[in-house]
């Protein structure tokens, strides 16, 4: 079990946070949090990282305590909190010297180094950080949080601030602590292009409330033009609208398995495309409609 | 800091130079000036002005160690770090204190260096005594600072308390319980500073009751007012790592 939280509540004065929020993450992957400003997200991230203490309920990372048990619960954790800001005076090497330091990494040089090509911020090391523009900050802040090889990272909005081009590098780094490493990576967005990308699994929020929690694929649905008699494929239980047919991607439906189905029944495909509804849901898990 | 410390001890310096050298008065604060050694009246002067110097090194580098961080917005970087709360604020004080007493240090050498240059000498035992006093008196009012910073999470806040703290509280507190009560509450801070430039000439502004002595300090007088600020350093200090412990950043 690497991550779980029992009946979670955060209160700040009358605001409720978190509204009991039961969660586990049990294996490797992205977790990607959505939700509205006010959601709880923020809140949820700093009782992992030990900034905030939960008003009543549980938050353990591998069985410890996120707040009792911080220094040993931290060890083995990198964060991206808020838009941090570091000592202006002093130079990205020496922020990340003095942070890998109170992580007691020993051989200092050769982690900045991977850590800083990682992040590419190898040209700055050497300029003090309060020149920075927010997106370096934000790559100097994951440069950091990636040190010491940490096995879960939290990562609140981590994109934020970047112009396109850091957007993809950090999202690329993102997929390749997955996939490459087998970390565990926890973020939140208000980004729902960027969720769908980078997530395994999708956690929405909203007030508070964890409202929806599924594999990211599950929602996603095929959409084939075709030409022909689309009845002759109704046994795939598709939903047609004209010579257009959708569908569903969930459970052990691969767009193979359709596609060949269809093929076999002698209809001609003019266009496939793959959707994906993460936006409705979204909407309508915020309770509201769809903007114009 | 340093550049303010700078700007004192040059001028004390001039005045000193200027002056001192040609004093040539009947009476100082009363006591004839042929009772009061030229070392004891040097060593007053610089050490009563001196004495500000721990006060203002506090709130230059204590009142934001926590506050600041928070403000800054460096407390999301830095408090999530594998460090428990205690060594972090431990190593903040430690830091604060070694860079206050440097200045400290900086500003004895300049004195030491004037008297030698006046009076040819310098009375070492008072010397030494104010400036391990001086160090005490640093260590109490930074534990202050890091209590009062501990607390706020805008450093400007911390600042102003502990400006007010010491300089209206503690003096407001003074008058008060000795008109009401005809004592003198040694145990505030800025009454226990007094201690440090009294080592030369046991002379008290701050006691309205006090009976002029042109002889030294007791012993166990230093050591009572040591005493004081010591305990004010360790119970600040543990009350300030206490607050942090529980410490949120929102």
């Amino acid at each position: 079990m690497l991550i779980k939280t029992a009946s979670l509540r955060r209160k700040y004065g009358p605001v409720i946070a978190l509204k009991g929020l039961d969660l586990s993450i049990e294996t490797p992957g992205v977790y990607v949090i959505l939700g509205p400003n006010g959601a709880g997200k923020t809140t949820f991230l700093k009782i992992l990282s030990g900034l905030v203490k939960p008003s009543s309920g549980t938050a353990t990372i591998n069985g410890m305590d996120a707040w009792e048990k911080h220094p040993e619960v931290a060890a083995k954790m990198g964060t991206l909190i808020e838009q941090p800001e570091f000592h202006p005076y002093m130079t990205a090497r020496e922020i990340l010297t003095f942070h890998a330091r109170l992580k007691g990494i020993a051989d200092i040089e050769p982690e900045i180094r991977k850590v800083s090509l990682m992040t590419e911020i190898t040209g700055y090391l050497d300029r003090k950080s309060g020149g920075f523009s927010r997106g370096m900050k934000q790559r100097l802040a994951l440069a950091s949080a990636l040190l010491n090889d940490p096995e879960i990272l939290l990562l609140d909005e981590p994109t934020f601030g970047l112009d396109p081009l850091g957007m993809i590098l950090i999202r690329n780094v993102i997929k390749k602590l997955n996939t490459e490493y087998g970390k565990t990576v926890i973020l939140s967005t208000h980004l729902i292009n960027e969720a769908s990308e980078l997530a395994d699994r999708i956690l929405i929020f909203s007030k508070g409330e964890l409202v929806y929690d599924r594999p990211a694929d599950s929602e996603q649905k095929l959409s084939v033009t075709l030409k022909g008699d689309v009845s002759l494929i109704s046994n795939l239980k598709p939903t047609v609208n004209g010579n257009v047919v959708y569908f569903d991607l969930a459970g052990k439906r691969t767009i193979n398995n359709i596609l060949a189905e269809i093929l076999k029944k002698g209809l001609d495909i003019v266009s496939i495309r793959v959707m994906d509804n993460l936006e409705q849901i979204y909407v309508k898990m915020q309770g509201g409609n769809q903007p114009e | 800091m340093l550049f303010i410390v700078s700007l004192a001890g040059t001028l004390l310096t001039y005045l000193t130079m200027r002056y001192f050298l040609h004093y040539s008065g009947s009476t100082i604060f009363n006591v004839p000036s042929s009772l009061l050694s030229e070392n004891a009246l040097l060593g007053y002067i610089w050490t009563y002005i001196g004495s500000y110097i721990p006060v203002f090194a506090a709130v230059f580098f204590g009142s934001s160690a926590i506050s600041g961080e928070i403000e800054s917005k460096s407390a999301y970087s830095v408090f999530p770090l594998p460090v428990s709360r205690t060594t972090l604020i431990c190593g903040k004080y430690l830091a604060s204190l070694l860079v206050g007493l440097l200045i400290v240090l900086y500003y004895y050498a300049f004195f030491a260096v004037n008297s030698v240059l006046v009076l040819h000498t310098v009375d070492l035992q008072p010397f030494l005594l104010s400036l391990g006093l001086s160090a005490l008196f640093l260590s109490a009012i930074l534990s202050m600072a890091f209590l009062v910073s501990s607390i706020f999470n805008r450093a400007t806040y911390s600042y102003v308390t502990v400006f007010l703290v010491y300089f209206l509280i503690f003096s407001a507190l003074n008058y008060v319980i000795q008109l009401l009560y005809k004592y003198f509450p040694f145990y505030l801070l800025d009454n226990t500073s007094t201690i440090i430039s009294r080592v030369f000439f046991n002379f008290n502004f701050s006691n309205l009751t006090f009976n002029l002595s042109i002889n030294p300090l007791s012993a166990d007088e230093i050591l009572l007012y040591a005493a004081v600020m010591l305990a004010y350093s360790i119970i600040s200090l543990l009350i300030a790592i206490f607050i942090f412990q529980e410490k949120e950043v929102k």
